[in-house]
């Protein structure tokens, strides 16, 4: 459609209803101003290109504009202010346990002699720790203050147009597949790591058969874990951190073998193992 | 009593009912409902409840052009807004009548 708004005020008022409605989908945005667009043509026209006084004495202020627009249109209201700098905090906090758990928890695996169970408590403790103050933050809400952040929208859409670039069917079978697959493996590698971390700190050995209880403990727990995200997720806030984890103590594992579990990296370059 | 809070309740089946005597575009719904009495409706509710019943299913719109300038989208009911105002009117008949023997009564 091309409704032209012509006048300077007119034109100056589109653009603060268009600011006051920032915080909206673009799509949904660009259509209640194109509707505003064709509004101010209308009074353009009736009232013979009126100024920004006239135009504010007529419909309020731009910012009144579009509250009203938004709320009769069923937009929930911006968040505060406030509220914003909450999520924005969680969010950080958030995203700094999920680089700090998976640095801190292979770093300390590489380092430690012997993997006492006490520092290894520690070392989630800390890793962890900016999650749990984002969720103190949430003052215990759900997701939903985050999810309404623009930085968070556009996560999204950018994941979602990576996934329409896909072929269909691989983004399907990713989808289908691929997920349930990686929250098994998940499982799975925790329980085989914290096996030969916590239990077994030695080089891997047959020991196939002890390691079918605790794998198979974890596998469940990671499923378990991630329907509870499913349906409440502040779960993320402890599952994306040890997805992190996860993936690069993997990265470990196959540049440096099973033995980087068992410390022998370490060991190794000190020379404890001699030359 | 400010009827600006009564018509925020009301303003869809305000809107549904004018666009049931004919099609209109924004302003026209305005106008018609200003016409009608509700004096205090304001334009940019008007707008986004018409986006809003759009979105709903409960109107089509078209474009047409006009001589005296801007393109204007024009709002039709179709089937499921005809449905919605039947029953809206018949919500609304049946609270009015609700309301109106409350007041005489507490007169």
């Amino acid at each position: 459609m091309s409704t032209v708004v012509d006048t300077d005020a007119a034109m100056a008022y589109r653009e603060r209803v268009g600011a006051a409605l920032a915080d909206l989908p673009a799509e949904e945005r660009d259509d209640l101003l194109e509707d505003v667009a064709e509004h101010l043509a209308e009074l353009s026209v009736e009232l013979g290109d009126p100024s920004a006084t006239v135009l504010e004495q007529r419909l309020g202020t731009p910012e009144e504009y579009a509250a009203e627009l938004r709320a009769a249109a069923g937009f929930q209201k911006p968040a505060s202010t406030a509220r914003n700098g909450r999520a924005r905090l969680a969010l950080t906090c958030a995203v700094l346990s999920t680089l700090l758990l998976p640095v801190i928890s292979v770093s300390w695996v590489m380092l430690s002699y012997g993997h006492p169970l006490g520092q290894f408590l520690l070392v989630l403790a800390i890793g962890l720790a900016p999650a749990a103050v984002g969720l103190i933050v949430l003052r215990g809400r759900d997701l939903g203050m985050v999810a309404r952040l623009p930085v968070w929208r556009f996560g999204e859409r950018t994941v979602r147009h990576g996934a329409a670039a896909l072929p269909g069917s691989l983004a399907r079978d990713l989808r289908e597949v691929g997920q349930p697959v990686w929250w098994a493996l998940r499982g799975a590698l925790v329980g085989v790591a914290a096996y030969f971390v916590l239990i077994e700190d030695r080089p891997m050995r047959a020991t196939v058969p002890r390691l079918v209880v605790p794998v198979l403990l974890t596998v469940l727990a990671s499923i378990w874990l991630t329907r509870r995200s499913q349906q409440d997720r502040r779960w993320l806030f402890l599952l994306v951190p040890v997805n992190g984890a996860v993936l690069l103590s993997l990265v470990m594992v196959l540049m440096q073998g099973t033995s980087f579990w068992t410390g022998g990296w370490f060991e190794f370059h000190s020379g404890r193992y001699g030359w | 009593m400010d009827t600006s809070q009564l018509l925020k309740g009301v303003l869809d089946i305000a809107v549904l009912a004018v666009l049931r005597e004919g099609d209109g575009y924004g302003y026209d719904v305005v106008r018609r409902l200003r016409t009608a009495g509700l004096d205090d409706v304001g334009d940019a509710s008007v707008y986004g409840t018409l986006r809003r019943l759009y979105t709903a299913g409960a109107l089509t719109s078209y474009v047409q052009p006009s001589d005296e300038g801007p393109h204007r989208k024009y709002y039709a009911l179709n089937a499921t807004g005809r449905d919605l105002l039947e029953r809206s009117t018949k919500t609304w008949d049946h609270f009015a009548d609700t309301m109106s023997a409350l007041l005489r009564e507490t007169a």
